[in-house]
C-alpha cells in the first residue's frame, strides 16, 4: 500500500471490522473449549462461521501487516532493509491469510 | 564528516522510550503497539489452530496437547489480555481520530479507564474459561 491515505484508512476500516468480529470469536471459543474434534469440524463446516471467520483471518491480516509496516518505519532507519523488512512482512501475511482460508474452505466443503 | 556521519547513526531511534520520562500516555501507546506485534504471533499460531483441524482428528490431538500445557494456557491467558486491551486502546485511537476525548485530562482517564476495563475483563473471563 504505497498511498499513505489509503494505508490510514484501511488501519481504521479493518480495526472497526476487527472488535466485533474478534468479540465473536472470543466468546465462540468460551463455548468451544469443550469440544471434541468432531464438534470443532462441525463448528467450522457451518457457511455461518466459515464466512466470519474468513473475514476474521482477511481483516486482521491486513490489519497486522499495516501496523507492522507503520512499526518497521519508525525503528529501522536504513532504508534498505525497511524495505526488505516490508515486503517479508507482506509475503508472510498473503501466506499466512491463504494458509487459514483454504483450510476453512477445507473444512467447510 | 566521518565523525559527523558516526554520530548521526548513534542517535537514538524514534519514539526516544530511553529519553522520555515514562508517562500514561506514552506507556499505553508503546503498550498497544507491544500487545499489537504480540497479537500478530497469535493470529499466526490461530492459522495453525485452523491447519491442524483441517488436517483430521490426529494433527488436531497434537494441537490440543498444546493448549492443554502450561506454556499454552499461558500464552492464551496473554493473548486474551492483549486483545482486549488492544481493541479497547484502538476504540480510544479511533475516537481520538473523530476528535473525541483529546485534552489532556480525557486523555489520562479513558487510559486510566482502559487499563482497569481491560484487566477485569481478562480476570472474568479467564475463571469463565478455566472455571
Amino acid at each position: 500500500m504505497r498511498n499513505v491515505v489509503t494505508h490510514w484508512k484501511f488501519q481504521r476500516y479493518t480495526a472497526i471490522a476487527i472488535i466485533p468480529l474478534s468479540a465473536w470469536l472470543v466468546y465462540s471459543i468460551l463455548c468451544m473449549k469443550d469440544y471434541s474434534f468432531q464438534q470443532t469440524y462441525n463448528w467450522f463446516s457451518s457457511p455461518f462461521n466459515a464466512f466470519f471467520v474468513i473475514l476474521f483471518f482477511i481483516s486482521s491480516f491486513l490489519h497486522l501487516k499495516l501496523g507492522l509496516q507503520i512499526v518497521v518505519e519508525d525503528y529501522i532507519h536504513n532504508v534498505k532493509y525497511r524495505n526488505l523488512t516490508i515486503l517479508l512482512i507482506n509475503i508472510s501475511c498473503y501466506i499466512f491469510a491463504s494458509v487459514a482460508i483454504l483450510a476453512i474452505l477445507f473444512m467447510l466443503f | 564528516m566521518n565523525d559527523f556521519k558516526n554520530k548521526e547513526d548513534e542517535r537514538p531511534i524514534s519514539p526516544h522510550l530511553q529519553i522520555y520520562k515514562p508517562q500514561i500516555t506514552s506507556v499505553l501507546s508503546i503498550s498497544h503497539r507491544l500487545s499489537g506485534v504480540f497479537l500478530g504471533i497469535g493470529l499466526i499460531f490461530s492459522v495453525f489452530y485452523v491447519s491442524f483441524a483441517a488436517m483430521g482428528e490426529e494433527s488436531y490431538k497434537i494441537w490440543q496437547c498444546f493448549t492443554n500445557s502450561l506454556i499454552g494456557k499461558g500464552l492464551l491467558f496473554l493473548w486474551l489480555l492483549a486483545v482486549i486491551f488492544h481493541a479497547l486502546n484502538g476504540v480510544r485511537h479511533l475516537l481520538w481520530d473523530k476528535d473525541i476525548g483529546m485534552s489532556l485530562d480525557s486523555v489520562k482517564w479513558s487510559g486510566i479507564i482502559i487499563c482497569v476495563l481491560s484487566i477485569a475483563l481478562t480476570f472474568i473471563l479467564t475463571i469463565l474459561i478455566w472455571n
